[in-house]
Parts: C-alpha cells; sequence; structure tokens
C-alpha cells in the first residue's frame, strides 16, 4: 500500500500534542479534565484526518466524522456533571487555527471530490463543536461557588447539587 | 514513518491506561477512562484497523465512561437521599464514596 510520510509525519505532530493534554486529563479538577478531554478529542480528530490522507485511504475519514458528531455530544453529557459547559478561550483558539490550517491542505491536496466535500464537513463539525463546547455557560459560574462550599462531596455529586435534576433519572 | 506513529500511539495509550489505574475516585477515573479510549482508537487506526476504531471510539471513549458517571450519580444520590438517612445496609455505598473523596496526593481540588 502506498504511504505518504508527510501526512504521516504531520500527523504526529497532533498525537506528540496529546500527552501534555493527557497530564492534564489525569491530575486536574474535574471541569480542567473536562477542557482537556475536549482538546484531546480535537486533536484526535486531527489526526485521524491526516492520517487518512497518509495511508491513501478516504474511508478512514469515517472515523473523524463519528469523532466530530460524538465529541460535542459526549462533552456536553460530560458537562452536566461537572455543573455546565466551562469557558476554555484556549481551545477555542486553537480549534479556529488548526482545523482550517488541518482540513484545507488536505482539501487541496485532493482536489475537488466527494471527498473534499466530506472534508469540509467534518472542518466545520469539529470547529461549531468546539466553539459550543468550549463557550462557557452560567451554571459554571455557580458551580465555582458550589465546589468549595460542598467541601468534601465528590464532583458528581457537586454537579447534581448545582443544577438539579437528569431528565430521564 | 507509520513506525514512529504506531510507537507513539503505543506510548500514549500505556502512559493513559497507567493514568486511569493510579486515578482511584470513580467520577475523575470517567475522564482518564475517555482519554485511553481515544488513544486506543488511535492507535488501531495506525495499525490499519479501522474498523476496530470505529467501535472502539464509541464504545470506548463515549460509552462506557458516561455509564461509569450515571452509575456514580445515582449511587452518591441514593446514598445522600433515602436509604443512607436510615442506619443499616443503606450505609454501605456512602462508606465507599466517603473513601474515594479523600483527597488524593498532588492532586489539586
Amino acid at each position: 500500500m502506498r504511504t505518504s510520510d508527510g501526512w504521516l509525519a504531520a500527523a504526529l505532530v497532533p498525537l506528540v500534542l496529546l500527552a501534555p493534554v493527557l497530564w492534564r486529563v489525569a491530575t486536574g479538577r474535574p471541569r480542567d479534565r473536562l477542557i482537556a478531554l475536549n482538546l484531546a478529542q480535537l486533536l484526535a480528530a486531527l489526526a485521524l484526518l491526516l492520517a487518512s490522507q497518509g495511508f491513501a485511504r478516504s474511508s478512514y475519514l469515517d472515523l473523524a466524522l463519528l469523532l466530530a458528531v460524538l465529541a460535542p455530544a459526549g462533552t456536553l453529557v460530560f458537562a452536566r456533571f461537572v455543573g455546565g459547559v466551562p469557558a476554555a478561550p484556549f481551545v477555542r483558539r486553537i480549534a479556529c487555527a488548526a482545523v482550517p490550517a488541518t482540513v484545507l491542505p488536505l482539501c487541496a491536496a485532493g482536489g475537488v471530490s466527494r471527498q473534499s466535500v466530506k472534508l469540509l464537513v467534518i472542518g466545520a463539525l469539529l470547529v461549531a463543536g468546539s466553539v459550543v463546547t468550549s463557550s462557557g455557560t452560567q451554571e459554571s459560574a455557580e458551580a465555582d461557588v458550589a465546589d468549595p462550599a460542598g467541601g468534601g462531596t465528590g464532583p458528581g455529586a457537586a454537579g447534581g447539587g448545582a443544577e438539579g435534576g437528569v431528565p430521564g433519572d | 514513518m507509520t513506525d514512529v506513529l504506531v510507537a507513539v500511539a503505543l506510548l500514549l495509550v500505556a502512559a493513559a491506561a497507567t493514568a486511569a489505574v493510579v486515578n482511584r475516585d470513580p467520577a475523575r477515573q470517567a475522564f482518564v477512562l475517555s482519554f485511553l479510549g481515544l488513544s486506543l482508537a488511535l492507535l488501531f487506526t495506525y495499525v490499519q484497523a479501522p474498523d476496530v476504531a470505529l467501535s472502539q471510539l464509541a464504545v470506548g471513549s463515549a460509552l462506557t465512561p458516561l455509564m461509569i458517571l450515571l452509575t456514580v450519580r445515582k449511587v452518591t444520590r441514593g446514598s445522600a437521599g433515602g436509604p443512607a438517612r436510615t442506619a443499616g445496609p443503606g450505609r454501605r455505598p456512602d462508606r465507599g464514596t466517603a473513601r474515594d473523596r479523600r483527597p488524593r496526593r498532588g492532586e489539586r481540588r
């Protein structure tokens, strides 16, 4: 199978960047972990996009598409447990810079085809998901107050106290 | 180049799995578990198994952590609400969460 080393080397960049993000996911307050997980999903989607071009298999794009759809939904559900979506301008800036910087060269390399349309859709989904999940909500400010007041309660209990109930519970 | 990618992804998986084991609080563990699923999906992609990666992405990085969080929430709510007020078998989950709540060394709260 023909692989192109340039694109695979580019895929190495988000992969290596995942290491410091893992540190943040493993040690930190629950809200920091949520932000770090959001960033990790974005970086993983970029790595998958670049890998699909590197392995010259357009069907690998489905992975990035699935991740682009699932990641914001998962983050929003996680956010219910930490009491609202935490504001993360850093993640938003990275999304607005890195996603076009990845998707547009991929489109240029592939030429005008169904694949480039798919790439653009995935890029738009990634940016939209990151913008939605990195903009803070009012709830997060309340959770800031509620968290120290809760003292020893776990993050799940603090989130439950801050926002009331879960539908379907 | 593929070997380098696989090696880095393997290192990432090993680090994420170790972090998931070291974290003792299930609610915090769920985040690390989600990250582990993500890095496993990347590894599967790099060893040319996109079908496995697809299911790993859906199940490992989204479904399992959410189910863990739901379970933790249910257990802590049960101990804070009804059964916990009556002393007896209902106190059991409370003891478990009290142990889990203990702040760990090197962890900011």
